[in-house]
């Protein structure tokens, strides 16, 4: 018993070594709204190339890793004010390629198991939707999405 | 045992550990979105002449319009003590498809930062109007006079108002 | 704006009409079924007023939505111009087909796309603005304002069934104008605040309060105007008795007036304070460019009301 929970606990460090690459995760894009509208829903697809929130992972190639984003409910303005952010089922994908058009989608609500490419890359992308309400106080609104990542496959 | 016990609850931190250095990452995007000012414009009731005979005119009093007529009314939404310029384009006269003419003038506006017609102030058409500084509202009406001569020929007749919304704020 | 005859009540007018007439005197007579159902203004929702577009980007956009029942055509151009005050101290705008080569332009080389669009009932549209500056744009801030023509697609005349009706079709255009501010380079603005003057209005309720601002730096100061009525000798919000505020641009300079309401104000000396902050809530922050604030004061007697 003790030694197989030795042999578990010592995976991390061997992943790393074997996998030659730590596992890390870069924003490389926020989830942009743009200008919305007072009482008009507006969504941002996550095949939106200039909007979508876009992560860039890399890790032990062909890994598999578990994706959790923590997603906020409300985006917040200098004064306080909030306004609605949700998220759907399709409002996040990932590729293995990088490339925006070959995403595979999943639901950011979730958490969304999925392997790394043979060289060790993904591309991860999340959309979502903002909804103002039709006395929504006009300005900058923000809020703060955080994807964790963990290696599964080892 | 309790030396083993001791040793995997160490170890178990210490993976706890490693799992968050080497096994686990995270980081964050920001999510952003501007709620602009915005203007909106509505048509909210029709400019209605009624029934006109020929030979007579029919002017559509804002106030006091015939029983059969209604002013045209607009609202427009801003922002909050924003200056807004309304500015129009009225046609003199309306065409028929045949190119017959059919004369309209004498164009009045009236303004208001509450819907009623009835405190309704007339304006000169060119000068700026404020918008209501506690939630940037403002009233708008129109009228206006047909002149049919006896001899108007039967047909359809159209034109076109422009109406011009600057925002002069920015 | 549309009209279209509305038959039943021209025929029934019409026939009622003829009962009374002798038929050659209705003969002579063309009645006009001038029932207007006129059309609703095919307005569009525009924001924001003001794009703004770096030279390191050159591309800005406004959203158009609208908000109505019916499908709207929007087209979309661009013309140079800048607010001005009348001399009556009114915040106007000028504008210009053919700004000469010394105006801060940016109309003639800013393009929409699209230019022209068709929104359906609640259907929202991105217009992007992109800048197609000459190579040699000196740093500097360059102005346009963008039209936005929104005009009912279909607006049927309704010909009355009656050989002797008339059917007045009226179509009504909204135009929305809105401001663009591109930038390129380093920029900087201020505004200076001079000749605070005063006059009561007829009745003696209301302060007018005129002032000049003249703009500093090379780029327009956006800003809001304050002035406020304060008791002698005392300062602050508490002090206040009362108070109006103008949100303004600066491109060169203006003279603009704000009325404050003085008939709850008895009769006597006042400090009137005039001050001009960036403190606006219709432009985001960051697209502020900073600036300090310049205040000044007088000295304002109310007269005893008569």
């Amino acid at each position: 018993m003790l030694l197989a929970t030795l042999a578990t606990l010592m995976v991390p460090a061997h992943a790393h070594a074997q996998g030659g690459r730590k596992l890390d995760i870069q924003p490389q894009h926020d989830l942009l709204f743009g200008t919305v509208i007072a009482g008009v829903p507006a969504r941002t697809p996550p095949v939106d190339g200039a909007r979508a929130g876009q992560f860039a992972l890399t890790g032990p190639n062909r890994s598999t890793v578990e994706l959790v984003f923590s997603l906020p409910a409300t985006m917040v303005s200098a004064s306080g004010a909030t306004m609605p952010l949700t998220f759907g089922a399709s409002d996040a994908g990932v590729s293995a390629t990088g490339a925006i058009t070959d995403q595979v989608s999943f639901d950011p609500r979730l958490p969304y198991t999925t392997s790394l490419s043979k060289t060790g890359r993904l591309t991860v992308f999340l959309g979502g939707m903002v909804t103002p309400s039709a006395s929504q106080r006009a300005g900058g609104y923000t809020a703060t999405v955080t994807l964790t990542v963990a290696v599964t496959s080892l | 045992m309790r030396i083993a016990s001791a040793l995997c609850a160490g170890l178990l931190v210490l993976w706890t550990g490693a799992r968050s250095l080497e096994g686990q990452t995270t980081n964050t995007v920001n999510a952003s979105a501007v709620l602009g000012v915005q203007l909106r414009v509505r048509g909210l009731s029709d400019l209605d002449f009624g029934t006109v005979v020929a030979g007579t005119n029919k002017t559509v009093n804002i106030q006091a319009p015939p029983a059969d007529a209604t002013p045209g009314q607009f609202s427009i939404d801003g922002e909050k003590n924003a200056t807004v310029l309304l500015a129009f384009n009225f046609p003199a006269v309306l065409l028929s498809a045949s190119g017959k003419t059919l004369a309209i003038g004498s164009w009045t506006g009236c303004q208001s930062t509450s819907n009623s017609v009835a405190s309704c102030t007339p304006f000169v058409f060119g000068t700026p109007l404020n918008l209501r500084p506690n939630n940037g509202k403002l009233w708008v009406w129109l009228g206006a006079t047909v002149s049919a001569p006896i001899t108007q020929a039967a047909g359809s007749y159209s034109g076109t108002v422009q109406m011009t919304v600057l925002y002069t704020g920015l | 704006m549309k009209f279209v005859a509305t038959p039943s009540r021209s025929v029934a007018f019409f026939r009622a009409l003829a009962r009374r007439l002798s038929p050659a005197l209705f003969g002579a007579l063309s009645l006009l079924a001038v029932s207007a159902a006129a059309a609703r203004a095919q307005g569009v929702l525009v924001a924001p007023p003001g794009v703004f577009i770096d030279h390191r980007a050159r591309s800005g956009s406004v959203e158009l939505y609208n908000p109505g029942t019916q499908t709207v055509e929007v087209s979309i151009s661009t013309i140079f111009g800048y607010p001005v005050t009348d001399s009556t101290g009114q915040v106007t705008l000028f504008t210009s087909d053919h700004p000469d080569s010394t105006q801060p332009s940016a109309a003639g080389w800013l393009q929409a796309y699209p230019r022209r669009l068709t929104l359906r009932p609640r259907e929202r549209q991105t217009v992007r603005i992109l800048g197609r500056p000459p190579q040699t744009l000196a740093d500097g801030e360059y102005w346009s304002r963008l039209v936005i023509t929104a005009k009912g697609a279909t607006l049927p005349v309704t010909a009355s069934a009656d050989s002797a009706g008339i059917s007045i079709g009226l179509s009504m255009e909204v135009r929305t104008v809105v401001a663009v501010l591109y930038r390129k380079g380093r920029l900087n603005t201020g505004v200076a605040l001079s000749d605070v003057h005063t006059a009561l209005s007829r009745g003696g309720d209301s302060l007018y309060v005129r002032t000049r601002l003249e703009r500093q730096g090379n780029a327009a100061f956006i800003g809001v105007l304050h002035v406020a009525l304060e008791r002698p000798g005392e300062s602050g919000v508490g002090a206040r008795l009362a108070q109006g505020s103008l949100p303004l641009a600066v491109y060169y300079d203006l003279s603009p007036r704000v009325a404050i309401p003085v008939v709850q104000v008895a009769p006597g000396a006042y400090t009137l304070r005039v001050w001009v902050d960036t403190d606006r809530e219709d432009v985001a922050r960051e697209l502020i460019l900073p600036s300090k604030m310049v205040r000044d004061s007088a000295t304002v007697v109310i007269p005893p009301r008569p």
